[in-house]
């Protein structure tokens, strides 16, 4: 690349899904889309689209001719594959002959893939906490083969904000978020749910995400609430606009609730940046790097996994203690501010600068502007 | 009779086929004008017949000289517009199947299965068919009637299968296990049609100035590819074993060769490889997804704008609108909501997504499947409505409603649970009492259609501030409709019993109505209603696919009673059934199961076991009963009253977001 040039970005992405991965793309998006030409190429549709908007590089293909086709046409500086091992198989037959970047983002099992990688073939991994560089070089062998780099994952905050709610929920919020499946523990929460229950008669319970799980999931879930007698308290919402999130953690704040999390790992725990950017407490299992990304001042808020009584003790301070809620929330705001776009994006793209492809591009059109 | 005229050709056909047909319940599919006046034929000779065309316009002329006939002609013939491939009768209901022109199927094997269930063990298809040439070059038609006849192999014992003419093809198969039963009766035909076709199209050919040597020798290859198609199949060792079988002495070998052909030949039949038997086939399968719903939804949204409707409800359900015809009651809100300057969004049941219902009812009135819907959801939840008010009525506890109900509310619908009867207790594998609870809890309206329904709901919520009772009614039209007609049911003998309604076991109650059927032989128990459809095997019932009103009121002026024998789980309706209105509007007197709520109807009994309906049965036959006194209640329980109040009802619940004020 020479100097001047825009940088050219690909990434690819087993999934376009709604939420998770697409949406910290988005989030990165935002700040490179002014000082890069990024690219995006998922391999199936799951219904993600919308989270881009009207952003015109993102492409749904998996035929490897179509995206060795795409890659010869754009000539990219740089490729990042985002915990899609397969990627390095589509890239193999294209005019692409650097190393990939290589992000990690799941501390879910599917990760045993990395056992697989081609090393030879990774400039650098990427991964959004500490906890996962050492997940990465520990328990993957990585070591120091590779350079192994931590860039935190960014939030809009501009977008995730407290904003103004009028009426009342006449109950206190507490809320969960998340994937329907034993990552995400949506069991545990409803645990959680029913214990807080039968202490107190003034909180009703919501579950937000989960549109991609089977139906036996999702009877599962509404019989397991059954079973637990939080019918008449439970809301889900299988599916919620991204745009819309900001309201939803700024309703359950006002109605005097917090957000919830169950999850068995986190390699970053977005959702509970989010629900503090939005002026809403956040109770979370010590569990990956969610210790790490809340910073010290949240012990209030952490509690030891799977032991449900701290979690129901921390979480019933949280929603009677005012001085505390003020607390957390003010905390939760300074620690956001790390995490902001600009603070996150600039340093994500010094780290980038030196994987840029040395690779031979060819000479450039004589209109000095790559197709 | 009346009198019509038929060409030398047609003439000749129609004697061919009632030579082939004079008896039993007769199927018509196709055939054109050759198609209808064969019903007439045979009802004119005492043979009942459903003619069916997969075009409704088809039955255009023929309606208009149906309606010159006398009533003992017409009363024999059902007219229907249907999908050849998927016909709404029992397996084994008819004793013929007649297939006339069924030009524009894709995929005959599908053809011939569906005509192989709907005959019993013997029973025979026939079929004519003209080898019609047209000089425009669409020799496809060739090929078109190869693959249907070539299918015919795998489902019917050829009888007789024959080129008449040179301009008709004539085949007479007989349902019955296909082992050793086939010979080179049909492949001959086959070769004799291609020659055929070959001559005709080089004869008419010969007129048309410009493209003839392209058009021919495009004709001369494709029937050389079908001649090489056929000696391939010939030349199959299953089918030159099939040739043997019945010669050839029996010893081991063959013996295991015979049981593998008949392996192989049910695997056939079952269609578990009908898609490899099938020579033409176009993606027929694949899943109905209309590719332009996207441009329908916006369509409709943009006509809910601009035609100033005054709200828009989102009905998720199982059935689609294309039930009204059976006045079942999201069906009958649905439509009266629209004259009410409402929107309906009907979301249907993936479980028919395969039929290809009408869509675009009207202007008011759109209805998709659950899962096309589901993939243009952006469209309907990203749209900025400014103040129309939008609700979201589940009207079946199903689990897809559950998972809409809250995703809709965020947005600002209000969510409304119509429940109409008690679906956890009339279909308890299909509901689930868990998702119901959650479905009552979330919903802002509850509206049941009884007062043990609401008490249901009020057990459960511990207050009725959010239910309100809506009961279901009668159909307007069809009252009127059974006004303008004389009832001519009623007396000792000759009596017809009818009933409309789902045929399955889980709701009709089958013993008893067979109980019924066999101590009164000499009555006919007439049933109108949708699949699934038992096989029936008594004389004196007979099943009759579920069609519009005109076909209802017309059947339902011969009966002289109607009947509601409902089972255990369809008696837990809890609410009266809406079948109670539609008799109503027919003006019948009704003998039903022990339900709580129908006991107050004026016009129906109930009785607790088959011995008691038999008895109640007889006294209401005997009994002079006015119709227009059972109308008169019916009248004052109209569907459009009882919209009216469903829409109060809705308009009174505020929009509560769950994020938006």
């Amino acid at each position: 690349m020479k100097a001047g040039d825009e940088m050219k970005i690909l990434y690819m992405y087993r999934y376009l899904i709604h939420g998770g991965v697409s949406t910290q793309l988005v989030n990165r998006l935002a700040y490179l889309k002014s000082r890069a030409d990024v690219h995006f190429v998922f391999f199936r549709d799951l219904g993600g689209r919308a989270v881009f908007g009207t952003y015109p590089h993102v492409h749904v293909m998996n035929r490897l001719s179509q995206v060795r086709e795409y890659i010869d046409r754009h000539r990219f500086d740089v490729i990042i594959s985002i915990d899609t091992e397969e990627a390095y198989r589509y890239v193999d037959g294209s005019s692409y002959t650097g190393k990939l970047v290589h992000e990690v983002h799941s501390t879910t099992k599917r990760v045993a893939y990395l056992r697989e990688l081609p090393v030879e073939r990774v400039a650098a991994i990427l991964v959004p906490s500490v906890y996962v560089r050492k997940m990465v070089q520990d328990d993957y062998g990585f070591g120091e083969r590779v350079p192994c780099h931590v860039t935190p994952n960014c939030l809009d905050l501009d977008r995730f904000r407290a904003r103004p709610v009028t009426g009342e929920t006449g109950r206190k919020v507490i809320a969960w978020i998340g994937k329907l499946d034993e990552h995400k523990n949506w069991r545990g929460f409803l645990a959680l749910a029913r214990a807080v229950m039968q202490r107190r008669d003034d909180c009703e319970f919501w579950m937000v995400g989960g549109e991609t799980a089977k139906d036996e999931v999702a009877a599962d879930l509404l019989q397991t609430a059954g079973s637990y007698g939080l019918l008449s308290r439970l809301r889900w919402i299988e599916h919620i606009d991204y745009d819309d999130m900001p309201l939803l953690y700024s309703r359950v704040a006002a109605s005097g609730g917090l957000t919830v999390s169950t999850s068995q790992n986190e390699s970053f725990g977005m959702t509970l940046v989010e629900s503090l950017a939005c002026g809403c407490p956040a109770v979370a299992p010590r569990v990956g790097a969610v210790p790490e990304v809340l910073g010290d001042r949240f012990e209030d808020c952490l509690y030891e996994h799977f032991v449900e009584e701290e979690a129901v003790a921390k979480m019933v301070r949280l929603l009677d203690d005012e001085g505390l809620r003020e607390h957390v929330v003010s905390a939760g705001l300074e620690r956001v501010k790390d995490f902001s776009i600009e603070a996150v994006g600039e340093a994500y793209l010094k780290v980038l600068q030196p994987f840029v492809s040395s690779f031979d591009k060819g000479p450039l059109p004589a209109n000095g502007r790559r197709p | 009779m009346g009198i019509f005229t038929v060409s030398e050709v047609e003439g000749s056909r129609l004697d061919w086929l009632l030579s082939r047909v004079s008896a039993g319940y007769v199927l018509i599919l196709g055939g054109g004008r050759s198609g209808g006046l064969l019903s007439l034929l045979l009802a004119s000779r005492g043979v009942d017949s459903v003619y069916v065309c997969n075009d409704g316009e088809r039955f255009g002329a023929f309606e208009a000289l149906l309606t010159q006939q006398p009533s003992d002609v017409t009363r024999r013939i059902q007219l229907m517009v249907g999908d050849y491939t998927n016909l709404p009768f029992a397996d084994g209901v008819f004793g013929h199947v007649v297939i006339g022109d069924v030009e524009g199927l894709p995929q005959p094997a599908r053809l011939w299965r569906e005509v192989k269930r709907l005959l019993p063990p013997n029973g025979e298809v026939v079929v004519s068919l003209p080898l019609a040439v047209t000089p425009d070059g669409a020799y496809g038609n060739t090929f078109y009637l190869v693959s249907l006849f070539h299918e015919l192999l795998f489902y019917f014992y050829t009888r007789t299968a024959r080129l008449h003419r040179s301009h008709d093809v004539r085949f007479v198969g007989r349902n019955r296990p296909l082992k050793n039963s086939h010979d080179g009766l049909l492949f001959d035909v086959l070769d004799q049609i291609v020659r055929q076709r070959e001559k005709h199209s080089l004869r008419e050919l010969k007129v048309i100035a410009g493209h003839v040597f392209e058009v021919n020798a495009k004709l001369r290859e494709e029937n050389k590819m079908l001649r090489q198609e056929i000696q391939q199949i010939v030349e199959q060792p299953f089918y030159k074993r099939m040739r043997k079988i019945g010669d050839v002495p029996k010893d081991a070998g063959i013996a295991e060769a015979n049981r593998q052909l008949s392996e192989q030949l049910e695997k056939v039949v079952a269609g578990l490889s009908a898609e490899e038997a099938v020579p033409v086939t176009d993606g027929y399968d694949r899943p109905f997804s209309p590719p332009d719903a996207g441009n329908l939804l916006d369509d409709f949204l943009r006509r809910v704008h601009a035609g100033g409707r005054k709200a828009l409800y989102l009905f998720c359900t199982d059935s689609p609108f294309v039930h009204h015809v059976m006045h079942d009651r999201v069906s009958q809100l649905a439509r009266h909501l629209t004259d009410e300057r409402a929107a309906v969004l009907v979301a249907y049941g993936d479980e028919t997504a395969g039929e290809a219902y009408p869509l675009d009812i009207h202007r008011g009135l759109l209805q998709l499947p659950r899962s096309v819907l589901s993939s243009h959801l952006d469209r309907l939840l990203r749209r900025d409505f400014g103040s129309l008010r939008r609700y979201f009525v589940v009207t079946q506890p199903s689990l897809a409603s559950a998972r809409w109900l809250n995703v809709f509310k965020a947005k600002g619908w209000v969510p409304v649970y119509d429940l109409g009867r008690d679906w956890v207790r009339v279909q308890p594998d299909a509901f689930d009492a868990s998702v119901e609870t959650y479905v009552i809890h979330n919903a802002d309206l509850i509206v049941t259609g009884s007062d043990a329904l609401l008490e249901k709901v009020v057990s459960l919520t511990k207050t009725a501030e959010n239910v309100r009772v809506v009961p279901n009614g009668a159909d307007e039209a069809l009252l009127e409709s059974a006004e303008a007609l004389e009832r001519t049911g009623g007396g000792g003998t000759g009596v017809t019993v009818g009933y409309i309604g789902n045929l399955s076991r889980d709701w009709l109650d089958w013993d008893v109505l067979l109980h019924l059927a066999r101590a009164e032989p000499g009555w006919t128990f007439e049933l109108i209603g949708q699949p699934p459809f038992p096989a029936v095997k008594r004389a004196n019932v007979k099943v009759f696919p579920l069609q519009g009103d005109r076909f209802i009121v017309e059947r339902a002026a011969n009966w002289a009673v109607a009947m509601l024998p409902l089972t255990p789980n369809g008696q837990g309706s809890q609410a009266v059934p809406e079948q109670v209105y539609q008799y109503g509007a027919l003006g019948l007197p009704t003998v039903a199961s022990e339900m709580p709520d129908v006991a107050s109807v004026p016009h129906v009994r109930t009785a607790a076991d088959a011995a008691e309906f038999h008895e109640v049965l007889r006294d209401c036959v005997n009994q002079s009963v006015s119709g227009k006194d059972i109308r008169g209640w019916a009248r004052r329980r109209l569907w459009a009253n009882r919209t009216q109040d469903w829409l109060r009802a809705t308009e009174r619940v505020a929009p509560k977001s769950l994020l938006y004020e």
